[in-house]
């Protein structure tokens, strides 16, 4: 049991991460389904940054700062330019596909793995720091929402930006702080899975991840509490799943695939049957035009 | 129609297996069987695409959102499922399975009509289906409340249109073609469902349709262009370019489609310009 | 010094003054009340007094100082706080939270939630208004929330309240409500800027009254002067002259069926909110039916309802079918079209035209499927061109290129373009709904209008034509039928007096 929890605190952190990103994104009416790509490039910045500096810290923090510099040019095109806000996501994600294949054979020649890289220290039960971060950031980002005048802004944005902005509110500004907000957190989840779990650089990386954090998103109704325990539950998920696949009955290993499609089967069953309480922010994905009615 | 398919990935997936399924279950000949397995290819996918279809204009569940979780729904069932497991190769044992399913009948394999060549009867199909789409948007009035309910779905309802029902056809048919482009890769190149299906067709799909402009000889275009740039990307490997440039240049290309507007004012610029020449900028 | 002065204003949209040289001034304690019809000019009015619009002309002056144009945030700070028609609120939030957003007290970091609480709440009293503050808003009825617009301009210190078209949401009980309340905001020495357009309500609430007509001011009188008689001629005069518009007699219908019967119909509107309240009336064949009535009274949803957009209770019948239940022509707008009713809707961007799409598109949309428009399953391009050349000359519609954006033509022309599908792209009709077919047209395009729904009523079609011109009634319609509060108020002859139909409209027998 406890082998269980530990193993779901030693998986669930990027998860977490990215569903925070999504939520403080989404929550502001900006949807962000580029989350992939943003951890895509914080997974890759963060072993870059690992591997030269010689440390994990550092790796994490320009793990951090890639996933938001990602996130800046989906604020620009989707805020300034007013491209729909799915295209700008579908596109960071292709971009990133292609530009860090192509920067990890440019930095390490590799096109699989990149070599170790330091990793961030464990404690006996194989945790890292970022287990804590992933516990504690969804409490403070709820009391942000709940309890300071900044998350009642972004509410209220995400929610109706024309009312909002009567307020006296400067709606563009603040979407794009939550957007930047969303590549951190998520870019900081890549980063997880390189300097923190893997201790390397995977071509493969977030190999889908990002989208499980936007089906945790959903499923815990864009709520940073909800998110967290979607992302815990579906770390749980794949945890389980990770132990089978080590067991030795063949029988078991075909049954990975259900567990895996589990979570994303849950959330499109709780958002067909909830169809009426469980909804999106109802300014979400629409660009705001101050000239425009609402 | 001013609906977002982002779930070409896994009516993909879907129509690949039917169509090795099929390919290695029936037995007829292949005058018949290819037809026959191309055909459950599309309703595979159309089943799959049927499905954000419905949950959207029935229980108002967002098409990406739904898209989206269906894909990866596809991709674990199929990958990490029913081709490892049920339908895995005979002969595989207890190990990982990577062998995929049993071969399909080589009745089942796509033609190549020009000998030394490794082109198959896939690109002729899928620029039919082209020719089809384009025809049955521009040319048929089904096509055309497809579009006045993308153009104004409000309108197309008070006129008389069934718009719930048109939505839930448009995102069907979407998916048959998605699932038809999984069954030629199935009978042209791959003659089974592998253990490693390289994915991306779908969100490659996606791009490109979005390049196109949406329209279907944008998107034939747009297809042709990519496609070339995904196969000289190995030959560019040679000359020391990277196969990478591929996705990056498409979602570059996609960045650009999606923000007209950064261009708007360049556009208006230079149009000023040529109207103007003498006058300074 | 006036709360607010409002001097020499003028506001063009392209060649229209939508307000042409209005000076106005709201004084301190009082409630002045401003009346007019639909696009008198009122509502683009309260926009340059807010800074929404910037005027072309004229100054803004609250509490004597001069406000930049076009400048929302200054107008806020200078103490004038607008109620629009559509809330400013964010559903989801709580009163208090809608009520500070913006402007939340702190305490170091953390929003003060309770003394913004204690605030809202006292806000609310002090000027007699009930509210929980901590109710959400979304849960709340159309007058709570309007409450709640009321207390957050109040909370925010203004004195100078604009409420645009208060009732239009609200039910009657409410209304009286409503109306106490701005008294007691004057009583406390607040300036009070009241637009309505229904008179009764004016009569009652205001100090002084003043009359928009086509964005010029026409009158401004003491309300202890004013009769609601006099306020209906001076709002309503003679707007169009129609005169030379040819009435035919309608031709009676031999059976003892009428073309259309509506026997306590009910219906709820957008809002859950009764809207029909047993409403009853019969239309001939051949005949035009004025429906006129102060705007929300039930013209909306009754067209709605004619044309399978709102399912209502009672009895429907088109030539003695039934309309109502599951296999009934108006189950939905399809079923309806095909039975023969077609509909010019008062929304004409968002219901009728597909602005993306070309002309021709947009004229052949609701008739795809039929000839000459389709030919079996395919589009008869040349046969559709052909209808579409046919129909922009037979309506003038400017230009006439098939393959123009709907979204490029002038208003005047998209309405062209509907009358034309409506009435001329189908079969002869045998019902046609028209919701104010002629607003914002100009005269010969209104001409043209109206003797299309004569014809279509010449050719047998029972016209339905709704309206809150009394003139336009008067020249097009054989029979005017007056509807308030989602009932028949009576029935007048086109020769009624404006005095005796004003009566009717204001819910008193003729």
């Amino acid at each position: 049991m406890s082998a269980a929890l530990s193993g779901v605190l030693e998986f669930a952190p990027p998860l977490v991460l990215a569903a925070l990103g999504g939520v403080l994104s989404e929550r502001a009416g900006v949807v962000n389904i580029g989350l992939e790509g943003m951890m895509r490039f914080g997974a890759f910045a963060a072993a870059v940054g690992a591997f030269f500096t010689g440390s994990p810290w550092l790796g994490l923090a320009c793990g951090a700062l890639a996933g938001a510099a990602a996130a800046a040019a989906h604020a620009l095109l989707s805020l300034r330019y007013r491209a729909d806000q799915v295209v700008s996501g579908i596109a960071l994600n292709l971009v990133a596909l292609g530009l860090v294949t192509f920067l990890l054979e440019a930095t390490f020649g590799s096109s699989g793995v990149s070599p170790p890289v330091p990793a961030l220290p464990r404690d006996a039960s194989g945790r890292t720091a970022l287990a804590w971060v992933a516990v504690a950031l969804p409490i403070l980002l709820h009391l942000v929402f709940a309890r300071t005048p900044l998350g009642l802004r972004i509410r209220a944005t995400g929610e109706n930006p024309h009312a909002a902005a009567t307020a006296g509110v400067r709606v563009l500004r603040l979407r794009a702080g939550c957007v930047l907000g969303s590549g951190l957190l998520a870019g900081l989840g890549g980063a997880a899975l390189s300097v923190g779990i893997l201790g390397q650089f995977d071509a493969r990386m977030p190999a889908g991840q990002g989208f499980m954090a936007l089906a945790a998103m959903v499923f815990g109704r864009w709520t940073p509490l909800g998110a967290a325990a979607a992302a815990f539950f579906f770390a749980a998920a794949d945890a389980f799943q990770r132990q089978l696949s080590f067991s030795v009955h063949a029988a078991d290993l075909r049954l990975q695939g259900i567990f895996l499609a589990l979570p994303y089967a849950l959330t499109l069953l709780l958002l067909t049957a909830g169809a009426g309480r469980i909804r999106a922010p109802a300014a979400d994905g629409i660009p705001y035009d101050p000239e425009g009615r609402s | 129609m001013g609906l977002f398919n982002i779930g070409g990935e896994g009516q993909l997936i879907w129509g690949a297996l039917a169509a090795a399924v099929a390919g290695r279950a029936l037995d007829l000949p292949a005058p018949l069987l290819v037809p026959a397995a191309l055909i459950a290819a599309a309703v595979a996918g159309a089943a799959w695409g049927f499905i954000p279809g419905v949950l959207k204009m029935y229980r108002g569940v967002h098409e990406v959102i739904s898209t989206i979780l269906l894909n990866w729904i596809a991709i674990h069932l199929v990958h990490g499922w029913l081709v490892a497991g049920p339908l895995a190769a005979r002969g595989s044992g207890s190990s990982v399975s990577m062998a995929g399913t049993d071969p399909i009948r080589a009745a089942a394999w796509l033609p190549r009509p020009i000998p030394g060549s490794r082109l198959d009867l896939g690109l002729p199909v899928a620029l039919a289906c082209a020719a089809a789409v384009w025809f049955l948007l521009t040319r048929m009035w089904l096509g055309f409340e497809w579009r006045a309910v993308g153009a104004g779905a409000v309108a197309a309802q008070a006129s008389g249109i069934a718009t719930r029902l048109r939505v839930c056809q448009a995102m069907a048919l979407s998916g048959a073609l998605s699932g038809l482009a999984g069954g030629l890769l199935v009978l042209g190149t791959e003659h089974r469902y592998p253990g490693v299906f390289r994915t991306g067709y779908g969100f490659d799909g996606i791009a490109v349709a979005l390049i196109g402009g949406a329209t279907a000889p944008g998107v034939v275009a747009a297809g042709f262009v990519f496609g070339a740039v995904r196969a000289g990307a190995t030959r560019l490997q040679l000359v020391g370019i990277h196969p990478s440039f591929a996705e990056l240049i498409q979602g570059i290309a996609v960045l650009l489609v999606a923000a007209p507007r950064l261009f708007a004012p360049l556009l208006i610029r230079l149009r000023a310009l040529s109207r103007a020449p003498g006058a300074p900028p | 010094m006036s709360a607010l002065e409002l001097r020499g204003i003028v506001k063009r949209f392209g060649e229209v003054a939508a307000v042409d040289g209005v000076t106005l001034s709201v004084r301190a304690g009082e409630v002045l009340a401003v009346v007019g019809e639909n696009g008198a000019g009122k509502t683009t009015l309260v926009g340059v007094a807010c800074g929404l619009y910037r005027a072309d002309a004229g100054t803004v002056r609250v509490l004597g100082r001069e406000l930049p144009p076009g400048d929302p945030r200054a107008a806020i700070e200078a103490g004038l706080g607008a109620v629009h028609q559509h809330f400013m609120l964010v559903p989801p939030l709580r009163v208090w939270e809608n009520v500070v957003l913006g402007r939340e007290p702190r305490r170091l970091f953390a929003l003060d939630s309770a003394r913004a609480r204690r605030e809202v709440a006292e806000s609310a009293e002090r000027s007699g208004l009930s509210l929980d503050v901590d109710a959400r808003v979304e849960g709340l009825s159309v007058a709570a929330q309007q409450r709640v617009e009321i207390v957050k301009q109040l909370w925010r210190g203004a004195r100078v309240l604009i409420l645009d078209e208060p009732t239009s949401v609200l039910a009657p009980g409410e209304i009286d409500e409503l109306l106490r309340t701005v008294r007691a905001l004057a009583a406390g020495g607040r300036g009070v800027m009241f637009i309505s357009h229904k008179l009764r309500e004016v009569l009652a609430v205001a100090d002084r009254i003043a009359v928009l007509r086509r964005g010029r001011l026409v009158q401004v009188t003491a309300a202890s002067e004013a009769s609601a008689v006099q306020l209906a001629e001076a709002v309503m005069s003679a707007s169009e002259d129609w005169s030379s518009t040819p009435t035919s007699t309608p031709t009676p219908s031999s059976s003892s069926l009428p073309r259309l019967l509506v026997r306590d119909l009910h219906c709820d509107d957008a809002r859950g909110r009764p809207a029909l309240r047993g409403l009853s009336f019969r239309v001939e064949a051949g005949e035009v039916l004025g429906i006129a009535g102060v705007d929300g009274n039930g013209q909306s949803e009754l067209a709605e309802v004619l044309t399978g957009l709102r399912r209502p209770r009672g009895v429907l019948q088109l030539d003695g079918q039934q309309g109502l239940g599951p296999r009934g022509w108006a189950r939905n707008p399809g079923a309806a079209r095909k039975s023969g009713i077609v509909h010019l809707p008062e929304d004409r961007h968002g219901r009728a035209l597909c602005l993306p799409l070309t002309l021709e598109e947009n004229l052949s949309l609701g008739w795809q499927a039929r000839a000459p428009y389709a030919r079996a399953a395919l589009i008869d391009r040349p046969g559709r061109r052909r209808k579409a050349e046919e129909l922009m000359a037979e309506f003038r519609v400017h230009p006439p290129a098939p393959l123009a954006r709907a979204g490029d033509l002038s208003g005047g022309n998209q309405q062209k373009l509907v009358a034309a599908r409506e009435l001329r792209g189908g079969p002869q009709p045998r019902v046609v709904v028209a919701a104010h077919p002629t607003r914002g047209l100009d005269v010969g395009a209104a001409r043209l209008v109206h003797a299309a729904l004569r014809s279509a009523a010449a050719g047998g079609a029972a016209v339905l034509l709704i309206s809150l011109d009394l003139d336009e009634l008067r020249a097009a319609a054989d029979r005017i039928l007056v509807l308030y509060d989602g009932r028949a108020a009576g029935e007048a002859p086109p020769t009624a007096s404006d005095e005796s139909l004003g009566r009717l409209m204001l819910g008193q027998a003729a």
